[in-house]
């Protein structure tokens, strides 16, 4: 009897959604049906370019330029805050030229936009990551960028030269950026005290300063049980410290070259941090990232991008901190810059509306995004106009801006960085020499990186 | 006499109990940690109760997108249909490798098995390809078809009927069935306690299946469910995990409902002693 | 005359009208399995054993042969022999293990002792429960500052929390740890289900015999279930073999600590979307593994020969 009643539900469900995957159908290839057919009568663009004129204001396109079009955006989830910005940014965007955008959100982005570029069925515009970008140029799969048509001076240099090949040629538009800086608790550091002006300014005096603070933590908190300042054993955040006074990670055929001399150097200083055992990564700690760590009170400094701002305030608010300039290292500042653009596919159909949408996330809706979703913009402009400055913690991390390296290192990188942080811990816990280390760590990543070759 | 059972048997029972607890903790732990708010997931704790305890984070999980009922229904659809298909074509498939004799019945039974051996990562490509060609993409049919047939479950019907007493059947024929009417009437309905078990793996690799759903589905409302419970994580700022555990316990709990309906036919005997 | 008649047609054809309605009956039931496996398998695999000798860029739809070159490299570059070394080693030990804790849960299960349904119902859970979410929370478990060290520590076994999932030591023996107790429950309801056919009557007769428990399970409930073990065994093989979900998200994608969690599956899946374009060489690896998985299968289907026990 029960089992019947099951199999009548089940089948009601199977009909009811049956139905409403038909309508769901029918919908979609309605919606394909006209797509095709104003293709046909594309109406030359009613732009007014300016170009020499102020630059965050996009060119004028009335309402109803780019009606019955759709366009495909490529982008990879996010939080609430994320998501609702991007959806602002949509909707100001249909408002504006009538077409509609139709978001694929990935998942894996690295394994499922490849599959797209392999079978041709990558969307028109797509985010990426300026780490994957010099991959992405070898394929031939972006479309090539003109400089003075998408507003190319308006960026922060460092920003567009990541998303610019060796030739020139430029194939993204940067949409926004992250950078790292130094956040302290200075609600533990005063009561163990300290004051915020105690913080070393260089990593030099960092060494000796740490292993005070962490005596004085261990005196009050019991051993180990708030550590002094976490980090990475990740290249991503490592690099502007490894290839300081000219060290390469990689030689001119993008083989790495960890254990070269310079970096070999570079290295040794940070396990001088690590051998203070009050500089320990979250892992050690058991935790899974320095977010993690700092909001639940078990370190007092760590470097992290501003995407942990917002979410040490909704998620640990008795956090009490301040965020500085990034300490400098062999006299010179340094900190590192993530950032993510937007490129075209070269098999879009929709060449001229994909244009358009840059220019306007990247314009005007870089506003909307930027505030909504915690990042900083990537222009100079768009920054002055969303007053960044006035917080102190967004205007620090802008400030890191100027002497950022971004993360990106040639298509090797992720191999590079892969087997960097399969060897660490065995440095770590001096197994092997930091010299052996490093050797077995250009020998993995080489090996494999020939085996592809 | 009298002792020596009742201390084999108290062992027996502490050892079961012991293994039972081990396996109980870490599945009570999701639970617990899907009703806490981050800051004490994090924490490492091992208590499995705590004074913040609420419903925020399934709150959350269901208020975030209105689209969550569609995707659970998604994923209904998906598994029951993909289950009862397959059902039928394993039990049939996996009948006839070892029960009846005809050519080529050896080398398909090795084909399928050397089939199963490739590992998937390197199919991925080749079959989004298909996929893409067929005009599948974006289809629940690319969900259901191609893995209308699971060749492990095959290979286990095979191995089960080959125990499968031959006399009920020779007497169901004496009185006059033919083979499908063998087959359908009599040996399908005696195999329910495997078939049961087929059916609740069978849903259970539909229902948690995540990488063919993000390959192929692309718009949001035909996402199953656990896709589209993926799509909450943002890149940078780590993970969720009490939102991740709660979205773990939403997907498990429509199999614990699916184990408890097939459960009593799991320990039926095919022999009950002279009824048939 | 008739009859010899009979005869001689009978001999010529060369089965009997009667086993070609068995012919029939069979090609039916295999073809919709046959079918899908070989267009949506078969298909892929026949292309990815074509790239495996080749150099391949699929972006640009380029191929050049390269006859057995990533073979010869694959079998001298010493990380492959490592990830070999590793997933070997993870599969001779949870295959047996679990097998065979299967196999006595399962008979203890069977036998009459309370509350069956309720240890039952328990035992299914970790298969329930995806392995995703299963890794996750075996990591936070096992992590310094997490409940098994809290464990070890309240007993004063260790004084500190060793953290086992960057200590090359350990990694692998955690996943290994983790496979077991989610596997078990799987095959233990296979088992569980074919002991149902096992009459009691061959059971009663044992005892009036004088078998004890342990005899009773090594003469008659072992080889009782072999055909079903044969299942559980070559599953077990290529799942093992096929290990990737645990080993990626432990290590985050790099096989470390130490290259001690790197599977040839992981191997395969850093090839095949690395930013090198070898997916030609990710096909070599795959169908080395398919070929070691293919031996070790035909070795495990030998040494428990199966196939009747009438």
């Amino acid at each position: 009897m029960m089992k019947k009643i099951l199999v009548l539900a089940l089948a009601a469900i199977f009909a009811f959604s049956l139905a409403a995957c038909a309508k769901e159908g029918k919908e979609t290839s309605n919606e394909t049906k006209t797509e095709e057919t104003s293709k046909g009568e594309d109406t030359s663009k009613v732009e007014t370019e300016e170009p020499a004129q102020d630059t965050a204001k996009t060119e004028e396109t009335t309402g109803a330029d780019y009606a019955g079009k759709t366009l495909n955006v490529g982008v990879w989830g996010g939080n609430d805050a994320e998501v609702a910005a991007l959806n602002q940014v949509i909707k100001d965007f249909e408002a504006k030229t009538g077409a509609k955008i139709e978001l694929k959100t990935y998942t894996d982005i690295n394994t499922q936009l490849q599959a797209d570029f392999i079978a041709g069925t990558a969307p028109d515009v797509f985010y990426v990551d300026a780490n994957v970008f010099p991959f992405y140029a070898t394929l031939d799969v972006m479309l090539e960028l003109d400089p003075v048509e998408m507003n190319a001076d308006a960026y922060y240099s460092n920003l567009l030269n990541a998303f610019t090949t060796e030739d020139g040629k430029i194939y993204a538009i940067p949409k926004d950026m992250s950078t790292l800086a130094m956040y302290v608790n200075t609600g533990i550091l005063e009561e163990v005290g300290y004051t915020i002006e105690d913080i070393p300014t260089s990593l030099e005096e960092m060494v000796t300063f740490l292993p005070e603070l962490q005596a004085k933590l261990d005196a009050k908190y019991g051993p180990q049980q708030v550590t002094a300042m976490t980090y990475n054993q990740d290249l991503a955040r490592n690099l502007h410290l490894l290839e300081r006074n000219g060290a390469s990670i990689t030689d001119a055929d993008e083989m790495a070259t960890l254990s070269s001399e310079g970096v070999l150097k570079n290295f040794n200083f940070i396990m001088e941090l690590i051998k203070t055992n009050a500089y320990k990564t979250p892992a050690e700690i058991g935790l899974g990232w320095n977010g993690e760590v700092f909001g639940t009170g078990k370190c007092v400094i760590m470097e992290e991008g501003n995407w942990v701002y917002g979410n040490l305030v909704q998620n640990y608010p008795d956090i009490k901190f301040e965020v500085l300039d990034m300490p400098s290292y062999l006299g010179e500042k340094s900190s590192m810059t993530y950032t993510v653009g937007y490129a075209i596919s070269a098999a879009s159909k929709e060449q001229d509306l994909a244009k358009e949408w840059i220019k306007y996330a990247t314009g005007d809706g870089m506003v909307t995004w930027c505030s909504g979703a915690g990042t900083l913009p990537s222009r100079d402009d768009v920054a002055k106009k969303m007053n960044v400055e006035a917080d102190p913690v967004w205007a620090t991390h802008l400030a890191q801006v100027e002497y950022a390296m971004p993360w990106q290192k040639g298509t090797t990188i992720s191999i590079i960085n892969s087997a960097y942080q399969n060897y660490f811990p065995s440095i770590v816990s001096g197994e092997l020499t930091p010299e052996e280390g490093l050797k077995q760590v250009d020998q993995l990543a080489n090996d494999e990186i020939a085996n592809s070759r | 006499m009298n002792k020596r059972l009742s201390i084999g048997k108290v062992l027996l029972y502490t050892v079961l109990t012991i293994t039972a607890g081990f396996t109980l903790y870490p599945f009570l732990w999701m639970i617990s940690a899907s009703l806490k708010p981050l800051k004490e997931v994090v924490g490492g704790q091992m208590s499995l109760f705590s004074e913040n305890m609420s419903f925020d984070n399934y709150r959350y999980i269901f208020g975030r997108t209105s689209l969550f009922p569609r995707w659970f229904l998604n994923s209904l659809f998906v598994s029951v249909v993909g289950t009862t298909i397959n059902i039928f074509v394993n039990t049939m498939a996996g009948y006839a490798l070892s029960r009846l004799s005809f050519p080529g019945r050896n080398q398909i039974f090795y084909a399928l098995l050397a089939l199963m051996m490739i590992p998937g990562q390197v199919l991925l490509i080749p079959n989004y390809l298909i996929m893409h060609r067929l005009g599948m993409l974006d289809q629940y049919s690319s969900l259901i078809v191609p893995a209308m047939a699971n060749i492990g479950n095959i290979i286990m019907m095979r191995q089960f009927y080959i125990n499968f007493p031959k006399d009920v059947e020779e007497a169901a024929s004496i009185d006059g069935l033919g083979r499908y009417g063998i087959f359908f009437k009599i040996s399908m309905p005696l195999s329910k306690p495997i078939i049961s078990t087929q059916a609740v793996f069978v849903f259970m690799g539909f229902w948690n299946e995540f990488t063919k759903p993000m390959l192929y589905i692309k718009t949001a409302t035909k996402y199953t469910l656990t896709l589209g419970l993926q799509t909450f994580s943002s890149k940078d700022a780590g993970t969720m995990w009490h939102q991740v555990m709660a979205a773990a316990t939403i997907t498990v709990i429509p199999i614990i409902i699916i184990y408890l309906i097939f459960n009593k036919y799991f320990l039926v005997g095919v022999r009950m002693d002279g009824e048939k | 005359m008739s009859d010899s008649l009979n005869q001689i047609t009978q001999k010529r054809y060369r089965y009997s009208k009667k086993a070609k309605k068995e012919h029939k009956q069979a090609y039916l039931f295999v073809a919709p399995a046959v079918f899908v496996s070989a267009v949506f398998i078969g298909l892929a695999v026949l292309f990815v054993i074509y790239l495996s000798f080749h150099k391949v860029n699929l972006f640009k739809h380029t191929y050049s042969f390269l006859g057995l070159d990533n073979y010869a490299r694959a079998i001298k570059d010493t990380t492959t022999r490592v990830a070999f070394k590793n997933t070997l080693t993870f599969s001779a030990i949870v295959v047996p293990t679990q097998t065979f804790l299967a196999l006595v849960l399962a008979s203890l299960l069977n036998s009459k002792i309370k509350g069956k349904m309720i240890f039952r119902a328990i035992y299914f859970l970790p298969t329930l429960t995806s392995s995703s979410a299963l890794t996750l929370i075996f990591m936070f478990m096992f992590s310094v500052t997490g409940p098994i060290n809290g464990f070890l520590i309240k007993m004063g076994w260790i004084d500190v929390g060793i953290n086992f999932l960057e200590n090359p030591a350990f990694a692998l023996k955690v996943i290994m740890a983790m496979n077991i107790w989610s596997t078990i429950p799987f095959y233990m309801t296979l088992y569980l289900a074919s002991l149902q056919d096992l009459p009691d009557s061959i059971y009663e007769s044992a005892e009036i015999d004088g078998a004890g428990p342990v005899r009773k399970f090594f003469s008659i409930t072992l080889p009782y279930l072999k055909p079903m073990t044969t299942y559980v065994l070559i599953t077990g093989i290529i799942g093992t073999l096929q290990m990737f979900d645990q080993a990626y998200i432990f290590s985050n994608g790099s096989g470390g600590p130490a290259n001690s969690t790197l599977t040839v599956s992981l191997m395969v899946y850093r090839y095949a979307f690395g930013t090198q374009n070898a997916m030609g060489f990710a096909a070599t690896l795959a169908v080395m593994l398919a070929v070691v998985i293919l031996l070790l299968s035909i070795l495990s289907n030998k040494l428990n020969k199966s196939d009747s026990w009438y």
